[in-house]
């Protein structure tokens, strides 16, 4: 039994040289200075040709002499790639020339062998090099039996959810910002217009840190305008009418929200601008089957001249419907930073119910204009989590982060 | 947020009309509040913190009738002067007071239960549990006026306060009183705040409890209203809030003269200039000076010509943007329809997120699942179950257990407490976390500094230091990062199985094989191969 040696294998695929040699002379004579450009090994193609008085050269110019009406080594070649047997005389040409060698013999006794029993189990190289597969009974299978279970390596199903939240913002030609877990309650909480004796700020609502405990505010002039906001306000607003504390300001917090983040950007960005964000924010609330310390929000921005109260609701439109939600209805909200605030909820078709995910508003201009914005900006921040809760299906939100139940996120499915 | 009861039938007495389910579920709402709960007696709703106003029956009753249409336009509340006086001595540790009196109240069961709790949700939340607002409502039968308002010494100054049979200092109320925790406010100072009537009954011990005497019953037909705190604004929007639910109910208001402070309460209305397009151009629905006009009058507001009057009762009014707020409730959140500007800008991920994206894909290839811990974990298990040491780790002031009381600086420990969680399922387990850490560092603007880490684990009956750094060699090889193994110390790892991963001259992770003492400690039962990497000098 014959297989094709590996120069066997490339003239199978690319054809004989002297076949290859006479293809291009066809064309019109040339020389062999011209061949070495045009084609591989031109001395074996010419050596061959000659033998076999298909070509002539006169004066350094190859031409044909006589066009073969086919090539038989070709055939040949082909007859042992599909495993058929060849006369002795062919298969000695082709040993010969090296395109052909013999299989070793105890590959072929090994294929021989699997074939003494009644069925085949498994396909062999053996049985598939030596062809003898053809005489081979294979066994059949039960085909409609389902496929064993297999765990292929996977992201965190909130990781989807967030890739999906990124390219749905940055399809709308969102700029993206990371920021720290560490916040001052300066950009927590002051930059934000929050008053320092808001309930938000109090021990119950946010983790303050002990080790570092403070941060020094470097833009004097920035708390200065902040402390000016917060004491007495502007020229159209009346401010808190409190005395503002700069030490208060400099302790450090893990982040309420991630709306420092953006509010950080307002200072470099030139209007438009539209930025968002994605991130883990941190609340001091007993971890329960629907709430949790840790959390993602998807914070987001547009700064711009033209933008007002409607186009907010045309962007939380626009996201949900991208996001797979159709119907949309917006409530008044309450938030110390933003006015108009709103609070949008989605409609759940499964569970005929509607679900508040989060809110948004036009941030006051006590927030932007210490920051050296004129222009309104559009901002929210949304919650990520409850939509990949219904997605699973989940009634406990500690399946997230607290949990890691492998077998809840190997069988979690992936069409977000 | 404040949360408030009413029961449907006195809130429908008020509005003057009946309140069908689905007006309180859907209409109500729209005014800026939140349903909690509803049934066919009582009504529950959370109040935004700006809007006292709706902490009463009847002001809540009062901003139903605009937003519905009963009413409009400002409301005038008639007001008399009483003659009486209060003196107004300096009081450091509560400096403000102010007071009035309401006749013809007769006070029964429903308006008892609505004004304490509109003097409850006052104090918990526009008060700030009292610090700033505390409002003191007294039987004015029972007192002789004038009153005077003066501190004095806790340990000798004795009355008896409501709820108790015999006479107590304040510090003795303070001990000993139910309501004594909120002395805990003056505790910083000497002298205290009480006010006495001509006779020198004490009315009230300021912010903690009224006197015994003077308390409210059934019988009470006129009342004295006290008001002291921080904040003169506030105590003032709290004693226009107080008087003019009262006068919803047709009581008659009095005013009570303060020293050096004039006549109270003042509810002439505060003016606030807004020009109409300024209310256009940021809600963006096309609106005319008559609309505008329209709406503020429908919700209790007076426009003429870019001047808007503000009801004595609101106190949410500081900017011209809290009044285009106003526009926009009564126009209805639902009837602005959504629109896209065009607001042209370009994409820009950022490349930290997108290098990361690359490296989950890389690791997930290789077959690992990823998973998700907290940010906030322990010392027990970051550093003592791990054998590890601490060092610069960021810890908080007031954690809610001590499970969560520092921030993370590897994610080893989280993942092998996921393992162990874990071993009911099927094995190989093969699981990753690429994810934040932090750590203290006093070149950072915060003192904090943010490190980005890649933890992988793969735990079976048959595990090896081999099958890690073949993994190790895959991930750091597709990202383009030379690296050398050398000898480590980490007591996580089986000694003469673990090696540092030294990459660009620098130390950036560990892989090895888990210590067995450390799977004792995490209760994992299968050997474990871990890599433990820092990506900051990998990903640039």
């Amino acid at each position: 039994m014959y297989k094709l040696t590996e120069e066997g294998k490339k003239y199978l695929d690319e054809g004989l040289p002297e076949k290859n040699l006479l293809e291009i002379l066809k064309k019109g004579k040339t020389t062999t200075e011209e061949l070495k450009e045009k084609m591989q090994n031109p001395a074996v193609a010419i050596n061959w040709a000659r033998k076999q008085g298909w070509i002539k050269i006169k004066q350094g110019e190859i031409q044909v002499d006589k066009e073969p009406k086919e090539y038989p080594q070709q055939i040949s070649l082909q007859k042992i790639s599909k495993g058929e047997d060849l006369t002795k005389q062919k298969t000695e040409e082709l040993l010969k020339r090296g395109l052909i060698e013999e299989i070793r013999e105890d590959i072929v006794k090994q294929a021989q062998k699997q074939l003494e029993k009644e069925k085949i189990n498994n396909l062999t190289p053996e049985l598939i090099q030596t062809g003898l597969w053809k005489k081979a009974n294979i066994k059949k299978y039960n085909i409609e039996a389902v496929g064993k279970k297999k765990y292929p390596g996977k992201k965190h199903v909130l990781s989807y959810y967030i890739e999906k939240v990124r390219k749905v913002f940055l399809e709308m030609g969102f700029e993206e910002e990371e920021g720290s877990y560490v916040e001052s309650s300066f950009w927590n909480f002051d930059a934000l217009y929050t008053p320092q004796d808001h309930p938000a700020r109090e021990m119950h609502d946010t983790f303050f840190l002990k080790k570092p405990r403070k941060t020094k505010m470097k833009n004097k002039e920035l708390v200065k305008r902040v402390k000016k906001i917060h004491e007495q306000g502007n020229n159209e607003s009346k401010g808190w009418g409190y005395n503002w504390s700069e030490e208060e300001a400099q302790k450090l917090v893990m982040r309420t929200h991630t709306t420092p983040v953006t509010v950080r950007k307002l200072q470099e960005i030139e209007p438009p601008a539209k930025v968002f964000s994605v991130g883990r924010v941190f609340r001091n609330e007993t971890l329960d089957y629907s709430h949790l310390p840790e959390f993602t929000q998807i914070e987001g921005i547009v700064a711009s001249e033209k933008v007002n109260f409607k186009n907010l609701l045309g962007y939380l439109k626009e996201f949900y419907s991208k996001m797979g939600f159709e119907e949309v209805r917006f409530r008044p909200g309450y938030f110390p930073y933003t006015e108009m605030s709103v609070e949008p909820e989605v409609y759940v078709k499964e569970k005929d119910e509607w679900l508040e995910l989060g809110g948004a508003g036009i941030f006051r201009p006590e927030v932007t204009e210490p920051m050296g914005i004129k222009e309104p900006v559009l901002a929210w921040g949304l919650g990520l989590e409850r939509l990949a809760m219904m997605h699973l299906d989940l009634k406990d939100i500690r399946n997230f982060y607290y949990k890691n139940d492998l077998s809840l996120l190997r069988e979690a499915k992936i069409n977000i | 947020m404040p949360v408030v009861q009413f029961k449907r039938k006195t809130l429908e007495k008020l509005v003057g009309k009946k309140l069908t389910e689905e007006e309180l579920r859907n209409e109500v709402p729209m005014i800026g509040c939140d349903l909690e709960t509803i049934n066919e007696e009582e009504v529950e709703y959370e109040v935004f913190p700006d809007r006292p106003d709706m902490l009463s029956t009847e002001g809540f009753a009062r901003a139903i009738k605009y937003y519905m249409g009963i009413d409009k336009g400002m409301k005038k509340y008639p007001l008399k002067d009483s003659g009486v006086k209060l003196d107004k001595q300096n009081v450091k540790a509560r400096p403000k007071i102010v007071a009035a009196i309401a006749k013809e109240v007769h006070i029964n069961d429903e308006t008892l239960r609505s004004l304490m709790q509109v003097q409850e949700k006052i104090h918990k939340t526009f008060g700030r549990e009292r610090k700033k607002i505390a409002i003191g409502i007294h039987d004015l039968n029972k007192i002789k006026p004038p009153f005077t308002y003066k501190q004095v010494n806790p340990n000798k100054y004795s009355f008896t306060p409501l709820g108790w049979e015999k006479e107590l200092t304040l510090k003795q109320i303070r001990e000993k009183h139910e309501k004594g925790r909120y002395a805990d406010i003056l505790q910083d100072h000497e002298e205290w705040p009480v006010i006495t009537d001509r006779e020198g009954y004490t009315l009230s011990f300021p912010p903690v409890i009224n006197g015994r005497k003077t308390e409210l019953t059934t019988e009470t037909e006129n009342i004295f209203i006290d008001v002291t705190g921080t904040d003169q604004e506030a105590i003032e929007k709290a004693l226009n809030i107080v008087t003019t639910s009262l006068a919803e109910r047709k009581a008659e208001i009095y005013t009570v003269e303060i020293t050096g402070d004039g006549k109270k309460p003042n509810l002439e209305p505060e003016k606030i200039k807004v020009k109409p397009e300024y209310i256009e151009k940021l809600i963006g629905e096309v609106l005319t000076e008559k609309d505008i006009k329209k709406y503020l009058e429908g919700m209790g507001f007076e426009y003429n010509k870019g001047e808007v009057l503000v009801p004595p009762y609101r106190a949410d009014i500081m900017h011209p943007i809290d009044i285009v707020e106003e526009v926009a409730v009564k126009c209805g959140y639902d009837k602005i329809t959504p629109s896209m500007p065009k607001v042209a800008t370009t994409a820009k991920p950022n490349k930290e997120r997108e290098s990361q994206e690359k490296v989950k894909n890389l690791v997930v290839g290789l077959g690992y699942q990823e998973v998700k811990n907290p940010i906030l974990t322990n010392q027990e298990n970051h550093f003592e179950r791990m054998q590890r040491s601490k060092d610069k780790v960021v810890e908080l002031e007031n954690p809610l257990t001590k499970d969560y009381s520092i921030c993370r600086r590897g994610i080893l420990h989280q993942v092998l407490q996921n393992l162990s969680k874990n071993q009911h399922e099927p094995y190989p387990q093969k699981i990753f976390e690429l994810g934040h850490c932090l750590t203290r560092d006093k070149k950072e603007e915060l003192g904090v500094k943010t490190l980005t880490k890649l933890t992988l684990t793969k735990t079976d009956n048959e595990v090896n230091y081999n099958e890690a750094t073949a993994t190790l060699d895959a991930v750091l090889r597709n990202l383009g990062a030379s690296y050398e193994l050398r000898k480590s110390r980490d007591p996580s790892f089986i000694p003469g199985r673990r090696a540092s991963i030294i990459s660009r001259g620098r130390e950036v992770g560990v892989v090895g094989e888990v210590h067995p003492k450390v799977l004792n400690n995490f209760g994992v039962e299968k050997p474990v191969i871990a890599i433990e990497l820092l990506m900051e000098n990998i990903i640039k």
